[in-house]
This record gives C-alpha cells, structure tokens and sequence, in this order.
C-alpha cells in the first residue's frame, strides 16, 4: 500500500471530513469582533488618561508637600497607563491570529494602534464617557480614589494633602472642624494659614483646604479656599 | 536548489483546483499527497530531526490535518506555503513533545542538501577561506542539529527550497522584514557554531 494510500483508508475508515467553511468564519468573526473589543477598551483607557492629566489642577500640584515621584504618580494615571498597555499587547497578540495578522510588525501596530486609541479616547473624553465612568466607579469601586485617580477626586485626599467639606463648628480662627463628602468629621487647625484677603470663614459654608493630614480625621492647613474659588 | 520550486501563477491555480476536487471528493486528495509529500518528506526531516518512521507518522499527521482543514485554505496565499505552514507547525510540536535535538541524520539524500546549504552559507558568508569543502561534508549535519529549529527551517526554506522572503513570512507567519533578520541570524550562527565546531 503507498504512502497516499494509507492516507485516504485513515480518512475513509475514520470518517474524516473537511471542517466547514462556517466554522472557519466563526473563528474569524470571533478573532475580529475580539479585536474590535479591545480597541474600544483601548480608546475608554486613553480617554481615562486624558481625563485624569485634565483633571489634575497643576497649580494645586505644585503646594503639595510631595516628592517628584509621588507628583508624577499623583499626575500621571498610572493604573490606565498600565491597563492600556495589558489591553495593547493583548489586542496584538489577537491581531498576530487573524488570516494575515502575521504581516503586522510590532512598531506598525503601535502606530496604528496609537493613532486608532487617541482618536476613539478623544472621542470618549468628548462625550464625556470618561467623566461619567470615573465618577461611577469613585463611587462604586473601593479604593478607586485614592489608589486609581487620586487627581480625578482633587479636592477630598487628605493622604495627598487635601480637604474639602462644610464648616460645622469652630473653636477660633485657626481651630476649626470641617465635614467632608464622606461624613468625617475633620479637626482643622493652622497658625500660619494662608486665607484670600477679605474673606472670612462662617459655620457652615463649603471650603477647600490645602496642607497635610496629621491624623485619622486631624489637618493641618495651609492655605483655605472658599469652594467657589479656582 | 532542491525542494519546490518557487511558486508560479500557473502552480497556483492548479493548485487551487486541487483544493477545490478535493472537497468535492476525498479520492482527489491523493493528487495532493502525491505532488507535496516528497518535498514536505524532506523539510520535516530538516526541521523535526526525526528517524524516517517518525517522520512517516508526521506527514501523516500533516496531510490529515490539512485535509481537514482544506475550507481554511485563503485562495490569496499560495497552497505550497499553506501546507508549509502545517508541516512546520507540526515539526515544531513533534520536536516540543520530544525534546530531540543533536540527532544527526544518515540519510545521503539528506547530507546532500545539507551540503549544498551549507556551502551557499558558506559563500554567502564569505566564510570560504576558513571553511573549507572536506570540513564542510564531514561537520555540516552536526552544525545543522545545533542550529535553533527556528533558523534550520529559514535556511532550509531559502536556501535549498529557493522560496522568496514574502513566502517564507507566509509558511512562518512572521513578518516579512523578520524574515531578512532571521536570515541574517541563522547565517551568523551557523558560522558561529562551525567555527566552534573546527576549533574542538
């Protein structure tokens, strides 16, 4: 018996069939459907970025006691910066299992893959998906705030040197304690507080404090804002 | 050059007429073992280092599998490379499941082509005046089994199966500006290791 033979009595006896053409085109829908997936997440991570350096008050920025690093972690969304990296080399891999993914080079997909997320990210930021996102999962997800985007939530991260809240009660000008969104209670004390001229804090009222946090629910202030002001 | 020629309109049609009387009727899958088993027989044993038996089992494997997936066949890539493609994979996975390498082969007809690789390296490389012919046919299998599988088969489709960059990039599906680079690296290890090998 030849060698082509033994072939065709192994596709005879086992019953063997081509795999149908659906199937195939299944697996292609599926690889590309997959691939349109990613590059919508990749655009949600890019315009989370955009949002999150927008978001960051650079003036702000630039009181908080923190080293350069920790300003750079502070500006820079890093857990997007990251979750758009995954979200690349995987969409990549994807792509490399399409018919004629393999053609694609690392270096052109970047650029593609570039060019396709900041378009569909400014899209996102545009429409304002970014903010609404944000604001769903700051309220939703644990941590969020302070681990994912503490600059999306500026104004209330003691850990980074801010507060805000109402004014519930006060023992004198530099000893005073603050409410935040959140329900702490804050104890708000300074010497050397820097307030605009002419303004003068009332019970009551919503304010913005810069300075450090020096308890559980202790601050030290530097500078109050009424919550109005830029 | 030994192996398939490179691939031609014409070739390419017949070829695809192939595929399409084959899915009509499996009788006419002989003519496609019959026209790629002797080609594919030799690039396995290239790539797979295997005894003729295993390699016998592999090929086997190679035309069931293509035989099966015949509908996945894109009429815009030439048939050659696509079963090319199945063959390497398949090399590929027999030499993982078996973690063989260094296994030279007594084959003459297989010595041969690994002579003529060889030798074109060789003068490619400019590397004639420290390797000479008798060193080259005495060393040439233990130099090929040394070689990372992934450079034997660029070589081995280049060289002896005399197949462009653009085919070469569609059997291993990498770019084809990676191919050029792995050319280049195959030929500068294959140096490396007969290099190694005279000084011992």
């Amino acid at each position: 018996m030849t060698f082509e033979q033994k072939i065709l009595d192994q596709i005879k006896t086992k019953h063997l069939k081509p795999l149908s053409k659906g199937y195939f085109k299944t697996r292609d829908l599926a690889l590309w459907g997959l691939l349109v997936v990613f590059v919508a997440a990749l655009g949600v991570g890019v315009g989370m970025i955009i949002y999150g350096i927008r978001s960051t008050n650079l003036s702000v920025l630039a009181k908080l006691e923190l080293t350069l690093s920790q300003k750079a972690l502070f500006f820079f969304p890093v857990f997007w910066i990251l979750a758009c990296a995954v979200i690349a080399t995987v969409a990549f891999i994807n792509l490399r299992k399409t018919r004629r993914g393999y053609r694609v080079t690392a270096r052109q997909f970047i650029i593609i893959a570039a060019l396709v997320a900041v378009g569909v990210g400014s899209i996102v930021y545009a429409l304002n998906v970014t903010q609404y996102l944000s604001r769903v999962a700051a309220n939703r997800i644990p941590l969020y705030k302070d681990v994912v985007a503490p600059n999306t939530s500026t104004w209330l991260d003691p850990n980074h040197g801010l507060l805000s809240g109402v004014i519930r009660s006060r023992d004198s000008d530099t000893s005073f304690y603050v409410r935040d969104s959140e329900a702490v209670l804050w104890h708000v004390t300074g010497d050397d507080m820097i307030i605009p001229t002419g303004y003068i804090m009332q019970t009551g009222e919503r304010i913005k404090i810069i300075g450090k946090r020096t308890g559980d629910d202790a601050f030290t202030a530097r500078e109050i804002h009424p919550w109005s002001s830029n | 050059m030994w192996g398939m020629a490179e691939e031609t309109p014409t070739n390419k049609s017949v070829d695809a007429e192939l595929v399409r009387t084959s899915l009509e009727s499996p009788e006419e899958f002989g003519r496609i073992i019959e026209k790629y088993q002797e080609p594919l027989r030799r690039y396995v044993r290239r790539i797979a280092r295997a005894s003729r038996d295993e390699t016998d089992i592999i090929l086997q494997d190679i035309f069931i599998k293509t035989y099966e997936n015949l509908n996945d066949f894109d009429q815009g890539l030439a048939f050659s490379s696509w079963i090319y493609r199945i063959a390497h994979n398949e090399s590929i996975d027999y030499l993982r499941r078996n973690k063989r390498s260094g296994t030279s082969l007594d084959d003459p007809a297989y010595d041969d082509e690994s002579l003529s690789l060889a030798e074109t390296i060789a003068a490619d490389e400019d590397m004639e005046l420290e390797l000479d012919k008798g060193y080259l046919r005495k060393n040439v299998g233990l130099i090929l089994d040394q070689l990372d599988p992934q450079y034997r088969a660029v070589l081995a489709l280049r060289f002896i199966d005399d197949r462009s960059y653009e085919e070469i990039s569609d059997i291993l599906r990498k770019p084809p500006g990676t191919i050029a680079t792995l050319l280049h690296r195959a030929k500068k290890e294959f140096r490396r290791i007969a290099e190694e090998q005279k000084k011992l």
